[in-house]
């Protein structure tokens, strides 16, 4: 008796084992299932589940990691890279995996009929980029320019079968796509061919099956984790975070800073339809400074993101531990220092409300996405803090797309908050911000030359990085952008937001990190019980 | 001197053509002219056709159509003009009294209004103003109470009989030279109608107006009308004293109206709402 | 049913009252940051605890229920006298008229008007203080909310139109925009009436909806709409029930409204 009762309990564990099914939300429809194409997060969750690409970011270190690929090697000042491949893989349909399939997956994705993200990143100039094998097991890349970092581009570079019949269906990563049902969800089967192993000799992943549910309101999957329908929850937002922590503080973490941003910047472009005066105000370093200097960052964190958040210092997050600039810190919150550098300009206080040295009261509104709660909430603070300084600010929700139309089209504004999201810790992911030729210089973008000094030693340095190979070289350059950044301020930053994820307790062996995937960077691994 | 009235219409509704074909009569002043017809024959039709009016029922009277007036044609004249005319020279009393009176502005503020369409108030002080002392004048007239109590009246505290006075007293605020009354007495039961009837017949004596009487109701026409004309099928089918035409009709319409008399004097086959 | 109607009047009364002396009531300013004690239950303090930057929740419902009730009935005197306009006399003068105003508001009625709201506040000059743009919201929807009501208008004004007493006043020489006015118009007054009536509550809770996308009444202004946007988090309510009392303000408002209305009609 005692016996059979403990066999039958043996099997239902067994059972619950097997039938463990790891589940989580995607909040959208992925657009592809095609890995080059990939341009947004959904279809971005499906590759790193499926692909197999042969230089994989440890998310926790930030160190890249052999993937496919056992070694690899830059040559010719960054022009080229060879890699040396495992041998012996086969894709989850039993495909052999060689060199041949690492140039197939160039060829889709250079094609000029392609449109890829992924594409673009490698085509560092005029003229072609190729993919040549050299053996079975070596392949070679060559661009038209050198490409600094261009290693941790390969992270998102999943590898295609060149002769599976099954076409990308033929993956090399930890899981296969075994259902998908438009609007509903997609499950996933383990790749029984998947190439890693643990240190035991085990193979991975542990995990036998993966679901996603496609479901876009927040409220409903924080409370379906309540209810233990899925384990894992990757960007938790303050409130939701806070709710769930009353409820099962063991299951909710706060990684710690990511790498976003809020930044909160003036308009300085010359021709835009504000007063003359007002722009004056907004080029002037001292103005900025001031306001710099006026915003209290700490209440920020703590109002704003209920303790998740660290005042912010400048563009790169201390969670980027490479290339953060550890001399800078956050501008103090001092009034005395504001007054001083507004003084430096001429604004005088007249009763309650600050003048410039002609005699205009200091008032300017900041747009804000409208429905954003944070922002919003980010901005009245700030209205508050200025308003101690005589500043007027008047907040203007605006909804999203004539937001973007107004900082990017019409520059009709005065000054904007918004998130800036980093995915990449590499200065490149940058590029876009700091040239000041580029669209996304977003407090005087376009400009045919730089109009600044310090925009022009901008330039030079973000070009300079670019092309050189020796990360530390590079970041002697990125560093000083960052300090001129700091000593400009273009751009204000406010704070640094925390990861804050979710991991139902009987998940194990998650090692969420600050980089994206939060939660199951390390999926290969994770292990779960029964509920 | 002109006649005071003489009409040749045609008039076609559009969803109805041929209401009216060139019906032709004439009428003298101070005389009042009885005109006959069954229900739907054009006699309403004929009355908006004189006032200018026909285009609140969406038609228009036909090409060569004439109203002459006192000797002036109204067909085409400008819609001021006829503005000018209506209520002072021609004015009009509708079949049913509490329909045509606004169920939602005071007795005094309709006379007021009345009044304005065609005179400016100087205001005197110590005095009556001039649309005040006309409107009791009218009042009296008719034989209504002439105070402001009854001014300041809602037709709905009216009875049937007093608001068909009020219509009445109206309509002869500017002491017009022609009273079109369509139908005026259907709506009453028979001692009322008895009144109304000895009403017309008294300012036609006193103030020497001419009234053109619609009626489906012959017998009231025999009692009040000096001539009476004949309205069938859009035309004007028979025109004479009322004994020639009760006495010796001469078209077979008229011969049946008249034989269809006995046998239902009073009985109304049409009430309009 | 009588003493539901004293009742729900009294009620209002209460309301209004203590709304629109909200500065004998309140007990603090409904910008003011109590940046030390954010997020806090209901206590002496604040009654209805404060929110998330530490501003008294109550004192911010007063407010807010000021601008709702005072600035909804405004947008319904907006859109009324637009829809007794543009309504009654295309409906009164018929014809073309009739015809190209009821194809506009055919066309105002179809139009996405969230977007068209969206859409017209972010042309709105920057630097509009907080009470103005509030100004101008509730101006724009009373002047976006002016067609469902024309339709009606419309519609009585023909049977005006073709009614015995204004052919007996045009008989009696009356004529163009004073016959309007003072024979028509005035026989539109209970339509007019109880449209102003009904389009109260609508305000308020349209209101509510653009605040819900954060488009209502600009920082720090609070009004209903702007207060119910703390509902969105359903989980929480659960937990903070106090949330629910710019929901609870504005049902209690709003079938007050109802139940207040048919007497108000007959007035
Ligand atoms: N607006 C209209 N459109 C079309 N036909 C009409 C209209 N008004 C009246 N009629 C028709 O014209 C005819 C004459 O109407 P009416 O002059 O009112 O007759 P009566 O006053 O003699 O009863 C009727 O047959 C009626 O159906
Ligand atoms: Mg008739």
């Amino acid at each position: 008796m005692k016996r059979t009762s403990f066999i039958l309990l043996f099997i239902l564990a067994l059972q619950a084992l097997a039938s463990a099914e790891l589940r989580f939300v995607i909040h959208g429809e992925p657009r592809t299932f095609t890995p080059y194409l990939v341009g947004d997060e959904n279809s971005e969750t499906v590759r790193y589940l499926t692909g197999g690409v042969l230089i994989r970011m440890n998310r926790q270190t930030q160190q890249l990691e052999p993937g496919l690929a056992t070694s690899w090697k830059v040559a010719k000042m960054g022009t080229a890279i060879t890699f040396t491949l495992r041998s012996g893989l086969k894709f989850s349909d039993g495909t052999p995996f060689t060199a041949d399939d690492v140039v197939y997956t160039f060829q889709q994705m250079m094609a000029p009929t392609v449109h890829s993200s992924i594409a673009d990143a490698f085509r560092s100039g005029p003229g072609q980029v190729i993919a040549k094998a050299g053996s079975p097991t070596s392949v070679t890349i060559t661009f038209p320019a050198p490409i600094s970092g261009v290693e941790r581009i390969f992270d998102q570079v999943a590898i295609m079968s060149a002769k599976s019949p099954l076409k990308e269906k033929a993956v090399l990563g930890p899981f296969v796509v075994a259902e998908y049902k438009p609007g509903d969800h997609i499950t996933f089967n383990a790749n029984p061919n998947y190439w890693k192993k643990d240190e035991k000799g085990n193979k991975l992943p542990y995990l036998q099956t993966v679901r996603l549910d496609i479901q876009s309101n927040r409220d409903i999957e924080l409370l379906r984790f309540q209810k233990g329908e899925i384990q894992l929850i990757n960007g938790l937002d303050t409130e939701n975070f806070d709710r769930l922590q009353k409820i099962m503080p063991q299951a909710v973490k706060d990684v710690g800073p990511s790498l976003d941003a809020e930044e909160f910047w003036f308009n300085e472009v010359q021709r835009s339809p504000i007063p003359a005066y007002k722009i004056t105000w907004f080029r002037s370093v001292n103005f900025r400074r001031a306001v710099a200097h006026g915003i209290n960052r700490d209440d920020i964190a703590r109002l704003v993101f209920g303790g998740h958040a660290q005042a912010a210092a400048g563009s790169v997050s201390p969670a980027n531990k490479f290339w953060f600039n550890a001399k800078l810190k956050p501008y103090a919150y001092d009034l005395k220092t504001s007054m001083n550098f507004l003084k430096k300009d001429g604004f005088h206080r007249d009763g309650n409300s600050l003048k410039d040295k002609d005699g205009h009261a200091v008032e300017f509104s900041i747009i804000v996405p409208a429905g954003n709660k944070a922002r919003e909430r980010e901005a009245a603070l700030i209205q508050q803090d200025l308003a101690q300084l005589g500043m007027k600010v008047n907040i203007v929700p605006l909804d999203f797309p004539s937001l973007i139309e107004r900082i990017t089209q019409s520059f009709n504004y005065e000054g904007c908050i918004l998130g800036l999201q980093n995915f990449d810790p590499d200065p490149n992911d940058q590029m876009n911000v700091w040239l000041s030729s580029s669209e996304n210089h977003q407090w005087d973008p376009s400009q045919k030359t730089p109009a600044t000094f310090w925009e022009a030693e901008m330039d030079k340095l973000m070009r300079q990085q670019a092309t050189t190979q020796d990360n530390n070289k590079r970041k002697v350059a990125y560093d000083r952008v960052q300090q001129i950044v700091w000593d400009q301020a273009p751009f204000i930053y406010l704070v640094n937001k925390d990861a804050l994820v979710a991991i139902a307790p009987n998940v194990h062996d998650a090692n969420p990190a600050v980089l994206r995937p939060q939660t199951y960077w390390n999926i290969d691994r994770m292990t779960m019980t029964g509920r | 001197m002109p006649n005071l009235l003489s009409v040749a219409v045609s008039v076609d509704y559009p969803e109805k053509p041929g209401v009216l074909k060139n019906a032709r009569f004439e009428m003298e002043h101070g005389e009042i002219l009885g005109l006959a017809g069954t229900s739907g024959c054009g006699k309403s039709t004929l009355a908006l056709t004189i006032l200018g009016l026909l285009d609140f029922k969406g038609a228009k009277p036909s090409a060569g159509s004439s109203v002459k007036f006192d000797g002036r044609e109204l067909i085409g004249e400008t819609e001021s003009n006829m503005r000018a005319l209506r209520g002072k020279d021609i004015s009009l009393v509708l079949q049913s009294p509490l329909a045509s009176l606004n169920p939602v502005l005071r007795i005094g503020t309709q006379f007021r209004e009345a009044w304005h369409a065609h005179a400016r108030d100087q205001k005197i002080t110590g005095e009556l103003s001039n649309w005040k002392r006309e409107t009791f004048a009218a009042l009296e007239a008719v034989s209504l109470p002439h105070d402001d109590a009854f001014l300041k009246r809602y037709p709905s505290q009216l009875s049937v009989g007093q608001a068909q006075r009020v219509l009445i007293a109206m309509a002869i605020l500017h002491k017009p030279k022609l009273l079109i009354a369509d139908e005026p007495t259907s709506a009453l039961d028979i001692i009322t109608q008895a009144e109304v009837l000895q009403l017309f017949r008294r300012l036609n004596q006193t103030m020497k107006m001419g009234i053109l009487y619609i009626t489906h109701d012959l017998l009231s026409l025999n009692a009040l009308c000096h001539r009476a004309a004949i309205l069938d099928a859009g035309e004007v089918v028979e025109l004479g004293t009322v004994e020639q035409i009760f006495t010796s009709p001469q078209h077979p319409y008229t011969k049946r109206l008249i034989d269809s008399l006995p046998t239902a004097p009073n009985c109304h086959p049409e009430r309009r709402a | 049913m009588r003493y539901a109607r004293a009742a729900a009047l009294a009620v209002l009364l209460f309301i209004c009252v203590s709304c629109l002396f909200a500065e004998l009531f309140a007990p603090a300013g409904y910008a003011t940051q109590y940046r030390d004690s954010p997020d806090l239950a209901p206590s002496h303090r604040f009654i209805l605890g404060t929110d998330e930057l530490g501003r008294d929740r109550f004192s911010r419902l007063l407010y807010g229920g000021r601008v709702s009730l005072i600035l909804a009935p405004t947008a319904s005197v907006i859109s009324v006298l637009l829809a007794a306009l543009i309504g009654g006399v295309s409906g009164y003068v018929g014809g073309w008229l009739e015809k190209s105003a009821m194809t506009l508001t055919d066309l105002f009625l179809s139009l996405p008007w969230l977007f068209l709201l969206i859409a017209v506040r972010a042309v709105m000059p920057l630097n509009t203080s907080a009470e103005v743009s509030m100004l101008i919201t509730f101006s724009i929807l009373g002047i976006l909310g002016w067609a469902a009501t024309a339709r009606v208008l419309a519609s009585a004004a023909r049977d005006l139109r073709r009614s015995d007493f204004v052919l007996q006043a045009e008989a009696a020489g009356m004529r163009g925009w004073r016959l309007f006015v003072i024979q028509v118009l005035p026989n539109m007054k209970p339509i007019l009436l109880a449209q102003f009536w009904v389009s109260i509550p609508i305000f308020i809770i349209a209101e509510a909806n653009l605040g819900l996308l954060g488009l209502g009444v600009n920082e720090p202004m609070p009004s209903l709409g702007g207060l119910l946007r703390e509902l969105e988090n359903f989980s929480a309510l659960s937990v903070e029930p106090w949330r629910f009392a710019p929901l609870i303000l504005l049902v209690v408002v709003v079938s007050a409204f109802q139940i207040v209305l048919p007497e108000k009609e007959n007035a």
